[in-house]
């Protein structure tokens, strides 16, 4: 069984990604569809975070994504915002 | 069955500062993300974030045990590493880069005398699991954290589910680290056999456990 969505950047791409197993010249492909500006790119992101929570649980490491990451995030744009 | 229809990819951005000493091309994608991220490209190191909090999360907690702290102390890190990064040479090493950063993080808490309320005795054999777990759920709701047990069974369920091959595979690269083609080496099959069983397993558990994440989309990148 297979998910059902229909971005054209498939799951066995996202999965090679997030093992550090796709050819690097692949990557900007891959972040040009994850820009928030591009089509699809909520599901592609969310898809993509799903499976970092599957990997890091099987890992071991069982956390949900309470927005854990986005105030990390955030606190990273001020950051870069206050340098000189 | 899916047809991949990636386009070829544009070359490498150049590396941003011109002047620093450079690392050889990226050989890995992490590579690739921090020369891109060191060039500029916000969304790179956004994706180090997505991959690596987790993990940087839980050095932190093998020694700090309080949630807020903890959260604090891997957004420290996660600031060092941002900073830090033209000066990374060997950028197909974030990982062990940050992992290092995240220690000495949760190191100089310890000895700031800023521990105070998170006396506990640190607990370096702590498993971590189960401290994740205890962070987040001491973290969050009662309802936070009966969601987060539920995914997590389900998880368990699903992985428990797979078939056999699939769930080795995704063992195999996870529990012991192994790269796509050591894996393929040790079962004796093809490295894009290995690959697919790996995305195809993941797969079916994303499918498993969406339902119970489609609560909290708002709270994820």
């Amino acid at each position: 069984m297979v998910s059902d969505r229909t971005h054209p950047m498939n799951d066995e791409i996202l999965s090679a990604f997030l093992d550090d197993e796709l050819p690097p010249e692949r990557v900007g492909a891959l972040l040009v569809a994850l820009r928030e500006d591009a089509p699809g790119s909520a599901e592609l992101r969310d898809q993509l975070t799903v499976l970092q929570l599957i990997k890091d649980a099987v890992g071991g490491v069982e956390a949900p994504d309470d927005g854990f990451t986005l105030r990390i995030l955030a606190r990273l744009r001020a950051h870069r915002d206050a340098r000189p | 069955m899916r047809v991949e229809t990636l386009n070829p990819a544009p070359p490498a951005a150049p590396p941003g500062d011109a002047d620093a000493p450079r690392a050889a091309p990226p050989a890995s994608v992490d590579g690739e993300l921090v020369a891109r991220a060191c060039a500029g490209e916000e969304i790179a190191f956004e994706l180090l974030v997505v991959k690596y909090q987790r993990r940087a999360a839980a050095e932190i907690r093998r020694v700090v045990h309080d949630a807020a702290i903890v959260e604090e102390l891997t957004q420290d890190a996660f600031m060092r590493a941002y900073d830090g990064l033209p000066d990374l040479q060997d950028r197909d090493r974030f990982w062990p880069w940050l992992r290092t950063i995240s220690r000495n993080v949760a190191s100089s808490y310890l000895r700031s005398g800023q521990n105070r309320l998170d006396d506990r005795p640190a607990d370096p054999d702590a498993d971590a699991t189960i401290l994740a777990f205890e962070q987040h759920a001491s973290h969050g709701s009662v309802e936070d954290e009966l969601a987060a047990r539920q995914l997590f069974e389900a998880l368990r369920r699903a992985m428990a589910a797979l078939p056999d091959r699939q769930r080795d595979a995704i063992l195999m690269r996870e529990i012991e680290g192994l790269d796509y083609r050591s894996i393929a080496a040790t079962m004796g099959l093809p490295v894009n056999t290995v690959k697919s069983l790996i995305f195809r397993g993941r797969d079916a558990i994303a499918v498993a456990i969406r339902p119970m994440l489609q609560p909290t989309r708002s709270r994820r990148w």
